[in-house]
């Protein structure tokens, strides 16, 4: 089910209001019905995909916590590799078989390369990321294994995050769980604020600005000079409105009926470097490649090339994790490149000498401009639809011409940039304080207004065509 | 009740009750304007109980699932498959016992038909087909031309989400806002030989009748000038652009699907009549200074008759309406010919295709053809 759907305008409010309802002792129950109903509106016989990835992560825990050494460590790998080959089948396989074909024609060998075809169950990079996740920290031994297996499931499962992150870690959700969450004014409140201002951006700002995005990505080579370059520089905004759209949607749900949610984002193109970048960028996700990658391949604390090399593997990792196609490959390596870059020149390596620096406006202007220009010209990669496709647009971006009147939908253009400019003027707004709570210090009419404002706008200016969230395919 | 809950309960009811009024109101205008509907209960109505109404939303996708749906359940023997340019064929060309749909407007590419067919239970499959191929399907161009891909036809049950998409309120306060809409009009209950169900149908009779063909009400009329509705289509041919794209073959591939789908309906016993529906003479005539630009248009008749022979059917080029004696003024746009153009066309398909005969009476076709005083209808809303 789509947030953005007519659908979950009537789940939400029924399933909010009847978990509030129910005792305690069935809200469990009520919240993973409710979650494979959300999930078994994409393809209901995946379900069982899930249920399987499910099962063999619970009772490999429960193993696992019982044995000590080899044993557990085997527990560990059946349990990691079982998720990860589902992860192979349906996204990987076909990529993987192709490239093979294909390596093996360049030395005049003649493999077939069979193409399944098999639509990719939703979200499943998250659930199964989340899954691992909950395995190695009990492995770890910073988790007990859960016991109960609907509380388990229902980490797995937790409908606001299920399909699309924040990737959550155990110690952080299934306790909550078991708390009985009253109904809290404030919660609710602050949870249906966060909704709209994802729902705002969702709808009014990346749905919009996706329609000019994909006129010009969708026909490399049409379009020449500005236009590239104002799509590129869309597709950031878009991207970032989609995905963090959609977290602070699952956030605000999560929140409505008492659970805390980690932030999934912070404000990531208002960074001075790119390393910077990957601290408030899918915060979920970067946080779990650093614990579950990064740091067991010796981190930061093994020589030099050897980080350079652990750095360069994690981020290709990261890019593969988006999709099975070299276009992401590519964009990967581009942030790997960065980052080791920036590590061997010393840049922003530690975030407080970041903030020291911030009080010099001429110094962090030019890099936080620095920074954006290198992650668009990534963007490039991970929005085109080939490889070959982004390099036409990189060419197509430098032929640049100001009498160029070749302008796609020159009418959203005006939409376009009043979407980026609110969303900017909002996130100065929100660097010193929680998200809304600026407004608390005003008046009642003022706030009440403010939020109206801020529906009135989703509906009238919202692109509501049930358009999937870009984070959904991967 | 929980503290909380009562002090949250008023202030939401307080907040929401503005949207709650406005949904009202919105629901109200589309239920009576019959813009909502019951989907199964209206198209028993259309197509079992043959009741006369002229089905035209202006804020859904609706029409065309609604029309697969009612082909589907009146499973009748002959339909006319295509885009909108089939849908001048009227259930009125054919003999009182032969059930004809024109399916018409539904489909934007050519893989959609075989697609349609192929989910069709056999039981609903037709006897025969009048095809029409839309000339820029064999632009190998086309496909990036177009948004609709097959979904369309693979949603057609799906009617909350279609209804209910904010997206159409959106449009329906534009058109309020713009006088586009009156509510006496949606309002009005003034039938007079037709019911009129769907903003659309109400505001100017725009909408679709039993037989699936479609009404063009006050939208279209004759005393539009023919410049202006051909304008546009001049300048595409000219500059390269939407239909009239430019290509220098004809695309293999839609070649192959033709193929498919002949096939298909060869294994299911159903006859294809084939035929390239007219374009406006005026435009014809552009398109004619350069014939380079458009084989899609010149050289295409030449390569689907071998392809309908080899399956025992045939094919028949209407591209220009002066083959068979139309002309410009009996054209509603520049692709779109009207019922009375279309009424001669058949004539035409008639005299040279001895199949259809057995299903219509020619004699009583052209005494009514006779009888027509205007270029664009001949039967109406019967």
């Amino acid at each position: 089910m789509l947030f953005n759907s007519f659908s979950f305008l009537l789940f939400f409010p029924i399933v909010t209001i009847a978990y509030f309802l129910l005792p305690f002792r069935f809200r469990w129950l009520w919240l993973l019905a409710a979650s494979c109903f959300f999930y078994m509106a994409f393809i209901p016989v995946y379900i069982f995909i899930l249920a399987l990835t499910i099962l063999v992560d619970y009772v490999a825990a429960i193993l696992m916590e019982r044995q000590t050494g080899s044993k557990r460590k085997l527990l560990l790998v059946v349990s990691i590799v079982s998720t990860a080959l589902i992860l192979f089948v349906f996204k990987y396989f076909n990529f993987f078989n192709d490239t093979f074909s294909s390596v093996a024609q360049l030395f005049s060998y003649q493999v077939p390369a069979y193409v399944y075809n098999i639509i990719l169950p939703i979200g499943l990079s998250f659930h199964t990321f989340q899954s691992m996740a909950y395995v190695i920290e009990v492995y770890r031994g910073n988790q007990k294994a859960e016991k109960n297996f609907v509380i388990y499931s229902l980490y797995v499962m937790f409908y606001p995050q299920l399909v699309a992150g924040p990737i959550e870690r155990p110690q952080n959700l299934i306790h909550q769980f078991y708390e009985a969450h009253d109904f809290n004014y404030q919660n609710v409140t602050e949870g249906l604020k966060q909704m709209a201002w994802g729902f705002f951006k969702k709808l009014v700002i990346a749905d919009r600005l996706a329609i000019y995005v994909n006129e010009v990505y969708n026909h490399p080579g049409k379009y020449e000079g500005a236009p590239v370059i104002l799509a590129t520089i869309f597709f950031a905004y878009q991207i970032y409105c989609d995905f963090s759209g959609y977290s602070d949607i699952a956030i605000g749900a999560a929140r409505v009926m008492g659970f805390r949610l980690m932030k999934n984002f912070d404000n990531p193109y208002s960074s001075q470097s790119v390393t910077e970048f990957w601290r408030r960028w899918h915060i979920s996700l970067s946080s779990w490649f650093k614990d579950y990658l990064f740091i067991p391949l010796g981190g930061s604390r093994v020589a030099v090339k050897k980080i350079y090399l652990n750095l360069a593997i994690v981020f290709v990792i990261s890019g593969l994790w988006h999709g099975a196609n070299w276009t992401f490959i590519v964009w990967g390596s581009l942030h790997a490149l960065y980052v080791i870059a920036e590590r061997f020149f010393g840049i922003a390596t530690d975030k407080s000498s970041t903030e020291n620096s911030t009080s010099n406006f001429y110094y962090k202007i030019p890099r936080q401009l620095f920074t954006f220009f290198l992650v668009c010209f990534a963007w490039i990669f991970f929005r085109a639809n080939t490889v070959s496709d982004a390099f036409t647009l990189i060419s197509s971006a430098l032929h640049f011409s100001f009498h160029s009147t070749n302008l796609p939908a020159p009418g959203i253009l005006y939409y376009c940039f009043s979407g980026i400019i609110i969303l900017e003027i909002v996130q100065s707004l929100m660097k010193e304080k929680e998200f809304f709570s600026l407004l608390m210090s005003h008046p009642r009419w003022i706030r009440i207004t403010a939020y109206h404002l801020l529906i009135i706008s989703i509906l009238a200016f919202g692109v509501f065509n049930n358009s999937s969230f870009i984070y959904f395919q991967f | 009740m929980n503290k909380e809950l009562k002090k949250f309960t008023p202030r939401l009811v307080w907040f929401i009750f503005p949207y709650v009024l406005i949904s009202v109101f919105t629901v109200l205008v589309f239920y009576k304007s019959g813009e909502i509907f019951w989907f199964k209960k209206t198209i028993t109505a259309q197509s079992i109980e043959r009741r006369n109404f002229i089905y035209g939303a202006a804020y859904s996708n609706l029409p065309n699932n609604f029309r697969l749906v009612a082909m589907e359940i009146s499973s009748p023997k002959i339909i006319a498959l295509g885009s909108s340019r089939v849908l001048q064929f009227r259930s009125a060309f054919f003999k009182d016992s032969i059930s004809f749909y024109t399916t018409g407007g539904v489909f934007k590419r050519l893989e959609q038909l075989r697609v349609f067919l192929e989910s069709l239970p056999e039981e609903s499959l037709p006897q025969s087909i009048i095809l029409g191929l839309d000339q820029w399907w064999f632009n190998a161009q086309y496909d990036s031309m177009i948004k609709i891909k097959n979904d369309l036809i693979y949603n057609k049950y799906s009617w909350i989400d279609n209804w209910s998409g904010i997206e159409y309120w959106q449009k329906f306060y534009s058109d309020l806002w713009h006088g586009k809409i009156e509510l006496k009009k949606i309002w009005a209950n003034n039938y007079s030989d037709v019911e009129y169900f769907g903003i659309s149908a109400r505001m100017s009779g725009f909408g679709y009748r039993k037989d699936g063909s479609r009404a063009y009400g006050n939208i279209i009329s004759e005393g539009t000038t023919i410049k202006s509705r051909i304008a546009s289509a001049i300048d595409s041919a000219k500059s390269n652009s939407g239909i009239f794209q430019w290509t220098n073959s004809i695309d293999k591939n839609s070649l192959n699907e033709l193929r498919i789908l002949l096939r298909f309906c060869k294994k299911h016993k159903i006859a294809i009549t084939g035929f390239l529906p007219p374009i406006d003479v005026l435009v014809w005539s552009e398109l004619k200074k350069q014939p380079a630009h458009f084989p899609h248009f010149f050289n295409l008749y030449n390569q689907l008759f071998p392809i309908f022979r080899d399956y025992g059917f045939h094919v028949y080029d209407f591209s220009n309406p002066e083959n068979y004696g139309s002309n410009t003024f009996e054209m509603v746009d520049a692709v779109h010919g009207s019922e009375k153009s279309f009424l001669k066309l058949y004539l035409e398909l008639l005299r040279s295709d001895t199949y259809l005969n057995q299903y219509s009476d020619s004699t009583f076709l052209k005494t009514e053809l006779n009888k027509t005083k205007g270029n664009f209808d001949v039967f109406g809303n019967k």
